[in-house]
């Protein structure tokens, strides 16, 4: 997908229904599998996917694990309770969205006005 | 998958703290994110260099810095009592030493406040961690340093009220850090790369920027509280209690620096980590030692007073000679020895190994003046460099009182 306009307002909820479907996750990860699922059309940025995780974890609704993997410290971050809550309501919202979006750019039925 | 070296993951970890990349947390994690990557490049049949190159090439200019800006910019809008707290003890500290450079009476009790108001921000901080990291390992250890410093705090209110019970207090706080730190040390030690996550150092670690603003902040006001007293010939009791209060605090982050070496290396077996160990833990129990007032005797205690800075600059310098990637290694590595001279020349001082020039020297205005002016020049030169910034920081605390 060549424009990301349309990304940026949605990355919340697809990091929260990722999460929501995995126990933990790392950002790599996070970014490999929106890449993966979306045939490749999206990919997350540095800076489109960080400041959001740090959002969340300072919203208490994800949690996080360091690990060492290979020489170097992993960070893990996983749903809160909180977090879990929040992730169904996003996912069902953002899926309304869609819906009423899909009804606007729907072709239009002809009308039977005319001048 | 092909896992890269450890010098090739040093390369790639000195290139983000180039791009400006402070925030340890953000590091880390940017940094797990582009191995990753190269690993990935490397798997489609590139090099490293190549891999490394290919990665670095799909960045734009500036990337990180507007990351890690923005990320800071979210973390801070959040309302932390903390923060609040915290902000409440800088100004009650900003008006004790304002009181006491106009001679106004009431030093003493804002000073008393200020100590009332840290040991506040302390426990909020230490219930908030708790909570907010409440699966993590290693809760029990926040709440006993922090029980530990609060003791040490409690004990100087003492000393400055003259209450009872201040030196017996001042001994427990100080017997404790000085067998808690050690402790940690060989724990995290013997853990190595065992060890996955833990409280204290990943607090520490959160918090390097605001714990070395505090530092300096607290230097800041202890060199006008004291430089004050001190030129007008009138140093005080208050201004040795306030020198010890920030001394000690700042030693003990410098000590817990070395963790990060322990559970991030492979320190099992590793001799320079063990000597690190060694080293580290005896240069920070000598440390502590001269605030136990007992009668070392002149060489004894000089000797506990400047050599563990000596080891300290020994330390750093073959850290930038042996180890850092950094691209200003062979610079820092003469600096900190240069740094070196200062501890030594001050204990020559007290011992009366020189003639009465150097012994004038160290102790004329201008020279003080001047050497603090030359750190904070370092300081700002190389603020990138976190080993060296803590060695220039607890250089400058030791400045704080430069007759003692």
């Amino acid at each position: 997908m060549k424009s990301n306009e349309y990304i940026k307002g949605t990355i919340k909820t697809i990091v929260l229904k990722l999460l929501s479907e995995n126990k933990k996750m790392y950002g790599y990860e996070i970014n490999q599998r929106v890449k993966e699922l979306s045939a490749g059309e999206i990919e997350l940025t540095y800076g489109a996917l960080y400041p959001i995780l740090y959002k969340l974890e300072s919203e208490s609704l994800l949690t996080t694990q360091s690990e060492i993997v290979d020489g170097r410290v992993r960070k893990y971050y996983s749903l809160t309770p909180q977090g879990n809550e929040i992730a169904i309501e996003k996912i069902a919202e953002l899926g309304r969205f869609v819906d009423t979006l899909k009804a606007v750019l729907a072709p239009a039925p002809s009308t039977n006005f005319s001048l | 998958m092909n896992s890269l070296s450890r010098n090739q993951i040093d390369q790639i970890a000195a290139d983000l703290e180039f791009q400006g990349i402070t925030f340890e947390p953000l590091k880390s994690e940017l940094l797990d994110h582009l191995i990753c990557d190269v690993e990935l490049e490397m798997e489609n049949g590139s090099d490293f260099i190549h891999a490394w190159l290919s990665v670095k090439n799909k960045i734009p200019h500036n990337h990180f810095n507007h990351l890690q800006t923005e990320t800071m910019e979210l973390l801070s809008k959040k309302i932390n009592p903390v923060r609040i707290f915290g902000l409440i003890s800088i100004a009650l500290l900003a008006f004790a030493t304002l009181f006491k450079t106009l001679h106004l009476a009431g030093t003493g009790q804002l000073l008393l406040a200020f100590l009332v108001a840290i040991s506040v921000t302390l426990i909020i901080g230490s219930v908030r961690s708790v909570k907010i990291y409440s699966e993590k390992k290693g809760r029990g250890i926040i709440w006993l340093t922090t029980f530990i410093i609060i003791s040490f705090i409690l004990a100087l209110c003492c000393l400055t009220l003259q209450l009872p019970g201040a030196e017996p207090l001042l001994y427990f706080s100080i017997i404790s850090i000085a067998i808690l730190f050690p402790a940690l040390s060989v724990y995290f030690y013997s853990s190595s790369k065992k060890l996955k996550d833990y409280l204290l150092i990943r607090l520490i670690q959160d918090n390097q920027s605001i714990i070395e603003g505090s530092a300096l902040t607290l230097i800041g006001f202890g060199l006008i509280f004291n430089y004050s007293a001190l030129l007008l010939g009138q140093m005080n009791y208050g201004g040795i209690i306030y020198f010890i209060f920030s001394i000690i605090l700042i030693g003990m982050y410098v000590y817990s620096l070395t963790w990060k070496y322990y559970i991030e290396s492979d320190s099992t077996g590793n001799r320079y980590t063990l000597l690190l160990l060694i080293t580290s833990s005896v240069a920070f129990i000598m440390f502590l030692m001269p605030v136990i007032r007992i009668d070392y005797g002149l060489v004894l205690r000089s000797s506990l007073a400047f050599v563990p800075m000596i080891i300290l600059c020994l330390i750093t310098a073959v850290n930038y000679y042996k180890f850092s990637n950094s691209k200003n290694k062979s610079t820092l590595t003469i600096l900190s020895v240069l740094l070196l001279f200062y501890p030594l020349l001050r204990l020559g001082t007290k011992l009366q190994w020189y003639s009465d020039i150097v012994a004038t020297l160290i102790t004329n205005n201008y020279f003080i003046l001047g050497f603090l002016l030359v750190l904070i020049v370092l300081l700002i030169a190389f603020r990138k460099e976190r080993l060296f910034k803590a060695l220039i920081i607890l250089t400058m605390a030791s400045h704080m009182i430069p007759s003692l």
